[in-house]
């Protein structure tokens, strides 16, 4: 036992925190369920990619305008402004011919999101670690929060992007329509996101708390052997 | 070089005292008092020099002396 260890009452609680085990524990049945997610998503691309000239069910941004009508009148109940900008955002059905690319890169983006999340559990249950062995400002705990936020950023971005390639590479799926003059309608098709927000801020915080952390050991190295 | 001595075990000695008996008045952990009666504190807090002194009966050069 190192002096430190010996002189670090203050996160002795530490060791008994129920909140800190939680912790450990949810991110280990995190991993597991993850590692479920995966094998689920490898046999779903793969099965998709065998299915794909019958059909599989696919969900798709079809930016469809919603019908409207000039001039009905709707009482009682919230309604659609006539004349205004509005779309069906997303439908489901069971697609045939779906290009191969555009199977494998939105499983590309499931994998990498599947990736991501047991990323993130690995490195809270080491963080969660560290702190339940009353070390809570270890140099590993920065670096696990540093870890983190590189796979937060990572991850993050890198489904989306994956997913907004797999949805554009589908082009447009043509539906069958009777009142069409050809017999067919298809949709525009909208452009779909490829950067988010979220990863950035969540990474960024997540970089603060490493800084936090870094200056939690200097403190705990400074007050070594202090009685 | 000169280092700093504590003299705890002796006056713990002196007035028949033990390390344990010493905690409970001082409200210091046995860990830390263990840390100071071997010489192996870096620092020592106003608080725990006072409240040792004050159970031992003692002045604060009686505690700790300078060594060669």
């Amino acid at each position: 036992m190192s002096l430190a260890d010996e002189t670090d009452e203050t996160t002795r609680p530490l060791l008994r925190s129920r909140a800190v085990r939680i912790a450990y524990w949810v991110s280990l049945a995190y991993l597991v369920f993850a590692a479920v997610q995966l094998v689920l998503a490898v046999v779903q691309l793969v099965t998709r990619l065998a299915r794909r000239h019958s059909g599989i069910t696919l969900s798709w941004d079809p930016g469809f305008p919603a019908p409207q009508s000039a001039h009905a009148q709707v009482a009682g109940s919230a309604s659609l402004v006539p004349g205004s900008d509005a779309y069906f955002t997303q439908m489901t059905g069971i697609v045939k011919d779906v290009p191969a690319v555009s199977i494998v890169f939105t499983s590309l983006g499931d994998l990498v999101a599947i990736l991501c999340g047991a990323g993130a559990a690995v490195c809270i249950a080491l963080l969660a670690r560290r702190i339940s062995a009353g070390e809570p400002f270890a140099r590993a705990s920065s670096i696990a929060l540093i870890a983190l936020a590189i796979v937060v950023l990572a991850g993050g971005e890198g489904a989306i992007v994956l997913h907004a390639i797999g949805t554009a590479t589908v082009g447009q799926v043509a539906v069958l329509s009777p009142a069409e003059p050809d017999g067919m309608w298809t949709p525009p098709g909208t452009s779909t996101p490829i950067f988010a927000l979220w990863p950035i801020g969540v990474a960024a915080a997540l970089v603060a708390l490493a800084a936090v952390f870094r200056a939690g050991a200097a403190y705990r190295e400074d007050s070594e052997g202090l009685v | 070089m000169a280092g700093v001595h504590c003299r705890l075990d002796e006056l713990l000695a002196e007035r028949g005292m033990t390390l344990v008996e010493l905690s409970d008045r001082v409200g210091v952990s046995v860990v830390n008092l263990s840390i100071l009666k071997n010489d192996r504190a870096k620092a020592v807090r106003y608080a725990t020099l006072t409240a040792v002194c004050a159970a031992l009966g003692c002045g604060i050069g009686e505690l700790l002396v300078l060594t060669d």
